[in-house]
């Protein structure tokens, strides 16, 4: 099968300026990022702050022009401005600030702004609208001023906008980075719901180990470029490079470590607390 | 000298008189010490900020009083901006409020209010952006132009021009990565060590809080719900479990073991000590 | 403080008042403001006001939620009154200096703090009970004909809806600047106009970069949403009269009847 994403070689550069607007240099914030997923996946790119991964978003969303090499989303090519609106239905973004994305004054009018530049007829709009609102949980908030809830909430709010536009994938662009713990955990499990029982790919961009614990698969970015991947348990047992690349593993991931360092023969590939937990009592029994 | 705040009786209660009434913070009685590193951990709306705002005089209570050295701070008289001097507030995304062309400037815009010759008011300045590490040759560039850690720690750096004596921050690692997380976690802990402030640190996370502080506070709808040191605090999980916050996940990982069978102790608060107390059950057993 | 401004926003609510097509209500507030102006007797704002109560009250909207609206312009209120008090000729009951106090000028004062606050929280019911976007709507719908001579109505439309959900959001931000500046011992409350103006730049520089910023990051999401302007775009909530909002106009019509019979009869 085509793959939803498929990216090659992917080179972005910008140029920096000076006051009179001389280019002063030139900035490679994506250099030669090749990556291929499959659709229905849950991939999780991560990275440290100005590794490039959110450049790499954007231009997923069609938000971005590559300077060089090829990127395809859905089998249309990104590049010459004619497929934009098409790519744009197909791949559904997610951004960072919760209040910079929400354009409407009510939730379900703002849900309703995708399908309306889509040109949904009205009655469907209603359908999509309810359905998005109920799938993330928000339906009950539909006639709420999105000023009173909470980022998470809010997030959630965005997420319903993409899913009434019916993409076939959702980039979360580091949606969670300004949320608490709460909102955070929210709008993760959300997220992987809607990828699993709507077979929904998603690309969760974050600098959060803990939220990538459930990704099929896990890219890791530094300085424009893929620099690791592979599935989150392999990862996280790398602990030493992902530090170089001003990363950090969950906390269980760390005890499991630190307890390995103290000569307990616990498995390297622990990913999670509850793992943690069954290979200690293991050991113990 | 010693510092101490204190809070008697202090209520703050939203929109008063409008209908819409909200006790942001209901009979709050606190006592801060000298050189004290103190959590502040709740929900958002839990009260923590506006908690943080009435210490340095910005927001009045509706009732109770403040001391801060024995002195009611909402007196007639009494000199607010001299107090927010003393306790510098460091708010969330504190980038946001950099303004002047170059990061030296910017910082000392605080020590200039103050009214200081030129010459301290250099120094200070100059000072502070080396306590948060920031590189020579960035003294002059526009504070625009640095990375998002980089800003962050500028905007520090102007709170701490002014040589408060306690520092409170509210969220400082929000939207930083891990390695920017700790960073400026470490910052707070040499300032507290070696230069004797007393730190305020109001954060969502737990494990951060755990690592750092030596005394938590936790809110809840404009309530103070527990207030000791961590490990004492952590004792609570049932209790933190019901009002939405959880231990750290160390601690965690303890607990569950335990509710397992496994004869563990639970006074671990960050992976070090619990890797410990894992350790050392798995030895007494062999 | 500055969070209690309630110009521009929207109060929840289903009542009846909601419920009316926006047009409707556009139209109807600028009836009654145009209103205000057409009578030279106080027995006019007795009509006006009863008008506003019904209308206030069919919204279920609080009265002191409205009467909030006008803090801000409470300067401007005092002010225009005061000219109107003691600088208005006539009848003099008392003088002192260039002080004048005049029969005509108490009457002028209480008619025209009268008008104003009508003005106010009369207009104020239309932003209260009806959402930015169904307010743009009927802007657009209202205003469509120009589009003919090649007026950029949706545009227009699109950009006040935007306005008015930041709105709040930079007041926020405003004062959250303000405070953290503060904090910094920045002092904005004293010193002359220059003085004061000048001490206004460490909050309006951070303002307008984080309003560019927004506007930005704005601009993103609605590219990413597919939003190409006004062609082809469908509406979630076109605008379709009700038999309610027919009533309505009845309403207004004779709102104006009444109005006028009144003021040309009675003359107080």
């Amino acid at each position: 099968m085509q793959p939803i994403i498929d990216a090659k070689d992917l080179v972005h550069e910008y140029s920096r300026r000076d006051e009179e607007g001389n280019v002063t240099g030139i900035t490679r914030a994506l250099d030669g990022v090749s990556m291929q997923v499959k659709q229905g996946d849950l991939i999780a790119v991560l990275g440290a702050n100005g590794s490039g991964k959110s450049t790499f978003a954007k231009h997923l969303n069609a938000l971005l022009t590559p300077t060089e090499g090829t990127l395809y989303v859905g089998g249309m090519e990104c590049g010459d401005h004619t497929k934009d609106l098409d790519i744009r239905k197909t791949v559904g973004m997610v951004f960072q600030n919760p209040d910079n994305q929400i354009i409407a004054n009510v939730v379900e009018e703002d849900v309703g702004f995708g399908p309306e530049n889509i040109g949904v007829p009205t009655e469907e709009i209603w359908e999509r609208v309810a359905d998005a609102l109920k799938t993330v949980g928000m339906y009950e908030y539909r006639l709420n001023s999105p000023n009173k809830l909470s980022g998470g909430q809010k997030q959630r709010v965005a997420i319903a906008g993409i899913l009434a536009m019916k993409p076939k994938c959702i980039i979360l662009d580091e949606s969670t980075a300004m949320l608490d713990p709460g909102g955070r955990k929210a709008v993760i499990d959300t997220i992987t719901r809607i990828n699993k029982e709507e077979n929904i790919t998603v690309i969760l961009i974050t600098h959060y180990m803990e939220e990538v614990t459930g990704a099929d698969y896990v890219y890791v970015m530094d300085s424009g470029k893929v620099v690791m991947e592979g599935m989150p348990r392999d990862i996280f047992a790398r602990s030493d490079e992902l530090e170089e690349f001003r990363l950090a593993v969950p906390e269980a991931v760390r005890v499991a470590m630190l307890l390995r360092e103290k000569g307990i023969e616990l498995p390297k590939d622990i990913l999670d607390a509850g793992e943690l937990v069954d290979a200690v009592m293991k050991l113990q029994a | 000298m010693n510092m101490s705040i204190r809070l008697e009786n202090v209520n703050y209660i939203y929109g008063e008189g409008s209908g819409q009434e909200k006790w942001a913070l209901k009979n709050i009685n606190l006592a801060i010490h000298d050189r004290e590193f103190i959590g502040i951990v709740g929900h958002t709306g839990s009260g923590k900020s506006t908690l943080t705002q009435l210490l340095n005089g910005l927001e009045k209570p509706s009732s109770g009083t403040i001391y801060y050295n024995d002195e009611d701070i909402q007196a007639d008289g009494y000199e607010r901006r001299k107090l927010r001097q003393k306790v510098g507030l460091v708010f969330q995304y504190p980038e946001h409020q950099l303004f002047e062309v170059s990061v030296i400037k910017d910082v000392e815009f605080g020590p200039r209010n103050l009214g200081l010759s030129n010459l301290d008011v250099e120094k200070r300045s100059f000072d502070a952006l080396k306590q948060v590490g920031l590189s020579d040759d960035l003294l002059d560039v526009a504070p625009f132009a640095l990375s998002g850690g980089q800003k962050r720690r500028v905007a520090i750096a102007g709170v701490l021009a002014m040589q408060p004596e306690v520092l409170i921050l509210d969220e400082p690692t929000a939207g930083l990565d891990p390695a920017g997380r700790t960073e400026i976690l470490e910052l707070l802990k040499k300032l507290h060590e070696e230069n004797n402030i007393t730190v305020i640190l109001v954060s969502h996370s737990m494990d951060d809080v755990a690592r750092y502080a030596g005394r938590i506070l936790v809110m809840n709808q404009g309530e103070l719900v527990l207030d000791g040191e961590p490990q004492k605090v952590f004792r609570y999980r049932d209790e933190l479990r019901k009002i939405g916050l959880d231990v750290p996940q160390s601690t965690n990982i303890l607990y569950e073991l335990r509710d397992r069978g496994m004869a563990v102790g639970t006074e671990g608060i960050t992976p070090e000590q619990a890797a410990e107390c894992i350790a050392d059950s798995l030895r007494r057993q062999s | 403080m500055i969070r209690d401004i309630t110009i521009g926003q929207y109060y929840q609510g289903s009542s009846l008042i909601h419920r009316l097509d926006p047009r409707l209500k556009v139209v109807g507030v600028l009836v009654y403001l145009i209103s205000l102006f057409c009578f030279r007797y106080v027995i006019g704002f007795l009509v006006a006001g009863l008008f506003f109560a019904l209308v206030l009250h069919l919204s279920k909207v609080p009265f002191r939620y409205v009467i909030k609206g006008l803090k801000p312009i409470l300067f401007l209120l005092i002010f225009t009154a005061a000219l109107n008090l003691l600088w208005t000729p006539g009848e003099t009951i008392w003088k002192f200096g260039i002080l004048n106090l005049t029969r005509e000028g108490i009457y002028k004062c209480i008619f025209m703090a009268l008008r104003l606050i009508l003005l106010i929280i009369g207009s104020s019911m239309l932003t209260l009970t009806t959402t930015p976007n169904q307010l743009t709507d009927a802007m657009e719908h209202l205003l469509g004909p120009l589009k003919r001579f090649g007026a950029p109505v949706h545009e227009v439309a699109m950009m006040m809806s935007i306005a008015l959900r930041f709105i709040p959001i930079l007041l926020e931000e405003t004062d959250k600047i303000m405070k953290a500046q503060m904090s910094r011992g920045a002092d904005f409350e004293s010193g002359n106009l220059m003085h004061r103006l000048h001490n206004m730049i460490p909050l309006l520089v951070p303002l307008f970069i984080s309003a560019t910023r927004r506007a930005n990051e704005l601009a993103y999401a609605m590219d990413a949403r597919c939003y190409n302007g006004g062609a082809g775009r469908t509406k979630m909530k076109p605008l379709k009269y009700n038999p309610r909002d027919y009533k309505g106009y009845a309403v207004l019509v004779l709102y104006v009847i009444v109005l006028i019979l009144v003021t040309r009869t009675v003359a107080i």
